[in-house]
């Protein structure tokens, strides 16, 4: 005999009018299959019929899961997106670059000041050089060694017009002579090296005369005291010095 | 006035989150059945109504308001009871019943003439039952349960599965044969 497969006789099991196959009342084997498998689904559809959860359920489910939930509306608007200018105006970047700005002005009015001055024929310092090397000291320079030479000149006449002199009546010209011979050897050297031989050849004869009367003080007592001013030529000197200066005075003046 | 599902899902949509109030309370119940025809327990099907509903919260921008929430939901629920069953066999909760414990077992207490309502007393065969289903692959389980226990046709089976209708029929005829295997030992004797 042959037998019915499990799918047939699972399929027959499903009719809903619970009939039985005829092939069931002679095989005996394939019945029982049959009703094995009518049983299980029993089972299950009897397991099926469950009680619902109960009331209020529905709010305890949500009451436990209330707090996970996002609040779909809270989302925020998307910014519209700023422009790098409106980003520039509103996070100091006017103020930061106006101070750039400025910043970039004074530098550049900084260096062209020194393009200006280097075109014009160096820093001031060169200039003040340059124009001692051609003969011509700056203002400042004329004032000092004006000042040098009238203080010197009055120490000549002093002397010249001097006649002997007591310890006590020497006392200032000596420290005279002190004061101006250490700027006088300052100034020597400045004309020297400013070329200015006319200068620097009288400053040169004047120290010494400042050296016999700074140190020597036997050459203004007695009899000596004429030789000496003889040998020192004060006179010569005297009128050297005027012409110096004011040869000294046109230069200032036209400066 | 009794609010919609549709409109419960635009109030939400709108940043009204105690709407969604509304639609567990609809269709808790029923989810939690399936859940329970499925997982085999009540607390596991608690587990899923819970995950359920977060779940359909979280996925809601995706609903189509043409569209039934009571299916759309239904079918979370069957998707998150699958992944419990998963879960559980990952953790090995499911040997209930150990197979050796009742293999040997010859109930002899039912009559083969019984009815189904004196099988039903039997709770050793429902606990036969239950150990057997939860020997089952999730697709078999869930593809029986939905079968007969929630009555649903193998196109609505395959489509919840995501798997093709014949699919769905031979999963749920595999796990009858493995039932009736399983329960064979209870046959009741003539």
């Amino acid at each position: 005999m042959k037998h019915l497969s499990e799918e047939e006789i699972y399929a027959l099991s499903q009719r809903a009018d619970g009939s039985r196959h005829e092939h069931f009342a002679e095989c005996e084997q394939c019945a029982a299959e049959f009703d094995q498998t009518r049983r299980l689904l029993e089972m299950t559809a009897a397991a099926a019929r469950i009680d619902g959860p109960g009331p209020g359920y529905g709010d305890r489910v949500f009451a436990a899961i209330r707090s996970s939930l996002p609040v779909y509306g809270e989302v925020k608007p998307k910014q519209p997106k700023r422009s790098w200018w409106a980003w520039w105006r509103t996070s100091g970047g006017l103020a930061f670059a106006g101070a750039a700005a400025c910043l970039v002005l004074l530098a550049a009015a900084f260096w062209a000041g020194r393009v200006f001055e280097q075109r014009r024929g160096g820093t001031g310092m060169e200039t003040a050089k340059g124009n001692g090397a051609a003969g011509q000291p700056n203002r400042v320079v004329f004032v000092v060694v004006r000042d040098h030479l009238d203080r010197s000149e009055r120490l000549l006449m002093e002397l010249d017009h001097a006649g002997h002199l007591t310890r006590l009546d020497r006392g200032p010209l000596e420290r005279e002579a002190s004061d101006l011979l250490e700027d006088n050897r300052l100034y020597r050297q400045t004309a020297a090296a400013s070329s200015d031989p006319a200068l620097a050849s009288l400053l040169d004869r004047l120290g010494r005369v400042l050296v016999e009367v700074a140190h020597d003080p036997s050459t203004l007592e007695g009899d000596s005291s004429t030789r000496a001013r003889e040998q020192m030529n004060l006179d010569g000197l005297l009128f050297e010095l005027r012409v110096l200066r004011d040869r000294q005075d046109s230069k200032e003046t036209k400066l | 006035m009794d609010i919609t599902d549709r409109e419960c899902v635009e109030a939400v949509l709108a940043g009204d989150r105690d709407a969604y109030r509304h639609l567990v309370v609809r269709h808790s119940a029923s989810v939690f059945k399936t859940a329970c025809r499925m997982t085999g327990n009540e607390a596991d099907a608690d587990e899923v109504v819970q995950e359920t509903f977060l779940r359909g919260y979280l996925q809601i921008r995706k609903f189509e308001l043409r569209a039934d929430f009571g299916t759309w939901i239904y079918r979370i629920g069957v998707n998150c009871s699958i992944d419990l069953l998963r879960k559980r066999k990952r953790q090995g909760a499911m040997r209930v019943a150990d197979h050796e414990e009742y293999g040997e077992m010859s109930v002899q207490a039912v009559d083969g003439s019984a009815s189904p309502e004196r099988l039903l007393l039997s709770g050793e065969l429902e606990w036969k039952r239950r150990a057997a289903m939860g020997r089952l692959t999730e697709v078999e389980r869930a593809a029986f349960a939905l079968r007969h226990m929630d009555d649903k046709s193998m196109e609505e089976i395959g489509e919840l599965l995501e798997i093709s209708a014949d699919s769905a029929k031979q999963a749920v005829f595999r796990a009858v044969q493995k039932l009736r295997r399983e329960l064979e030992p209870l046959r009741v004797k003539q």
